[in-house]
């Protein structure tokens, strides 16, 4: 219950964020845009419209994520308002799980909102959606939800500027961490070899939750395949939650 | 706001605007050659693919839009068009999953560049990543009939892939008309078997020899399934129901014997088609090559064998897996060793 309430008013605050609108702006500008494109493409102007939005969805998503999980601890201490709630009979635990069911909400209704007019004004411009494209939306919030735990843990930890900067440079790295396991075969058998493996297992492997190729071309993605990304997300999460827990539990506010 | 600040506003904004398009107009033109020169620098394909950020496919749709700005240009213009294989091919390995890529980079290859080979190629590429794909089968036929249709056996080979693209199940009418067209009108039967006639005549090489002979002799086998499908055809229309099996048409006096096959195989029923072993046995080899291709593709690419030969479509390493020739059977597979046998 007053995890609900941490939670309630985290998203509150956050609807009331102007960075927020700007982001969304963008997003539908890019969305809508996006048919420029398709006039010069020999007929893949659907396609296109498809890549772009669902592109659009995951960027801006993971903006808001970034620019307001960053602050959502920070900016309790740094107003000193974590005051009014640390005294109250409340799991510092509760508070960080609130403040991320909070934002984890906010990043649903957005991410609804956007897949939605995307595959709107496809349907308008002529085109089909079918489920793959709904199962690439949905990964990109699993996605999403990933990047707001990190958000949350550094939000508890460090500056939002320094938060932000690394849970951006996580979110380029996550998605190429492929290298370091395509390694030469001569390289896989060295100590150098199993170490890069060794990252490449521990980094959160982002490119799980990328089928927006999938998507945009309506190629088919099994079920299992998605299951499994969501189960990785999951786990990632609670990870990051759990470690993001135990440093505000040490936390001298 | 006054009338004259909201003026004074949109005139500053022409102003600056104006000078800016003048500026820019002048730095396009002394950078004229920068387009082409910045495709020196397109990093190689591979490594591209790992620092996308998630975008590749977002990136192959504005390279995709490069390459269409690149044709047309050089095509109002000197009509070279030196970099569009290596466009297609990163293009295509960003997302592989783009028909479209594939198909209109091999049209202009095909077409306007006249490199044959590598719109072969990045068509043959597409085949693998998007087997249920009629387009680009179809496309590889037109390169054979259009600009390769002086060579001996292109009709041939046309005729094959047109095949392929109606395999698919996926093919519009129309090409199906084609392919039934080039069928009648080339005669492919007797074009193939002109060809491998004159290799057993003209060849000094033992194995060219022996290749020619074998293939002459599946061509008898495949004259002698189509005149059984007539023949039991007819048995159907006479005895108002289908042989029970091949041999029927022999106890019921429509053949004195069934044909021999000269490469040991035999000839059977199946739902009202005539098939022959050894001819199965001949597909079998060609798509087991293929599923085993895509199992060393994904032990390449996940560093061990698949668990099920499902797991690389699930996996999404490739669309779809060949079925096996025969009804009712399937591959065997180890994922121990990641082989695979029929």
């Amino acid at each position: 219950m007053r995890m609900i309430a941490i939670a309630h008013n985290t998203f509150r605050e956050a609807v009331r964020d102007k960075v927020l609108y700007v982001l969304l702006f963008f997003a539908a500008s890019a969305i809508v845009g996006s048919k420029a494109l398709g006039w010069i493409s020999i007929g893949q102007d659907i396609k296109i419209v498809k890549d772009i939005s669902l592109a659009a969805v995951s960027v801006f998503g993971v903006l808001i994520a970034i620019f307001v999980g960053t602050n959502l601890v920070y900016k309790e201490i740094d107003k000193r308002t974590i005051y009014t709630i640390v005294c109250r009979p409340i799991h510092r635990y509760e508070f960080i799980l609130g403040k991320f069911a909070g934002l984890a909400i906010l990043l649903a209704i957005v991410t609804g909102l956007m897949t939605g007019v995307a595959a709107l004004y496809v349907l308008v411009l002529g085109g089909s959606v079918n489920l793959t494209f709904f199962t690439a939306a949905l990964l990109i919030y699993w996605q999403l939800l990933l990047l707001t735990a990190m958000a949350v843990l550094l939000s508890s930890l460090t500056s939002p500027i320094l938060g932000a900067l690394i849970v951006f440079s996580a979110y380029l790295v996550g998605h190429a961490t492929s290298i370091l396991h395509d390694l030469p075969t001569v390289l896989k058998e060295s100590w150098s070899g199993r170490l890069l493996e060794f990252i490449y297992y521990v980094l959160p492997n982002l490119s799980n939750f990328d089928i927006r190729a999938e998507a945009a071309n309506g190629v088919e993605v099994s079920m299992l395949y998605v299951v499994w990304a969501l189960g990785y997300g999951t786990l990632y999460t609670a990870f990051l939650l759990g470690l993001a827990s135990l440093a505000f539990e040490d936390k001298d506010v | 706001m006054s009338w004259k600040r909201v003026i004074a506003v949109l005139a500053l904004t022409a102003v600056a605007l104006g000078g800016t398009s003048l500026t820019q107009i002048r730095m396009d033109n002394l950078r004229e050659r920068k387009f082409d020169d910045e495709l020196l620098y397109l990093p190689n394909e591979k490594l591209l693919n790992h620092f996308t950020g998630g975008m590749s496919s977002v990136i192959a749709d504005f390279l995709w839009l490069r390459c269409i700005q690149y044709t047309s240009q050089h095509f109002q213009s000197d009509n070279k068009f030196t970099w569009l294989a290596e466009m297609g091919n990163t293009i295509t390995r960003l997302d592989p999953y783009f028909v479209d890529a594939y198909r209109y980079t091999g049209i202009f290859l095909a077409g306007l560049k006249a490199d044959d080979d590598a719109s072969i190629e990045l068509m043959k590429k597409g085949f693998i990543e998007n087997p249920e794909a009629w387009e680009l089968p179809y496309e590889t036929s037109m390169v054979y009939l259009l600009n390769r249709r002086e060579e001996p056996g292109s009709a041939a080979i046309a005729a094959h892939y047109l095949g392929m693209a109606v395999a698919t199940e996926r093919a519009p009418e129309s090409v199906l008309a084609i392919a039934q067209g080039l069928e009648r009108k080339h005669n492919l039967n007797d074009v193939a078997r002109q060809i491998w006639q004159d290799m057993l005549a003209n060849s000094n090489d033992e194995l060219r020899k022996n290749m020619a002979k074998r293939k002459l002799m599946e061509l008898d086998i495949r004259e002698n399934a189509a005149a059984l499908e007539r023949i039991a055809q007819e048995f159907e229309k006479a005895q108002g129901r289908a042989p029970a099996n091949i041999d029927e048409l022999v106890t019921a006096g429509y053949l004195t014997q069934l044909p021999p096959d000269p490469l040991g195989g035999r000839y059977f029923l199946e739902e009202g088609h005539v098939e022959n072993t050894t001819l199965l046995d001949d597909l079998v080899q060609r798509k087991l090559d293929v599923v085993r291709k895509q199992v060393e593709k994904f032990t390449r690419e996940s560093g061990r064998p698949p668990k099920t030969l499902e797991e690389m479509v699930e996996s999404k390493v490739v669309t779809s897996t060949p079925s096996h020739p025969y009804k009712g059977r399937t591959w065997k597979y180890d994922p121990q060793t990641g082989e695979v046998s029929p």
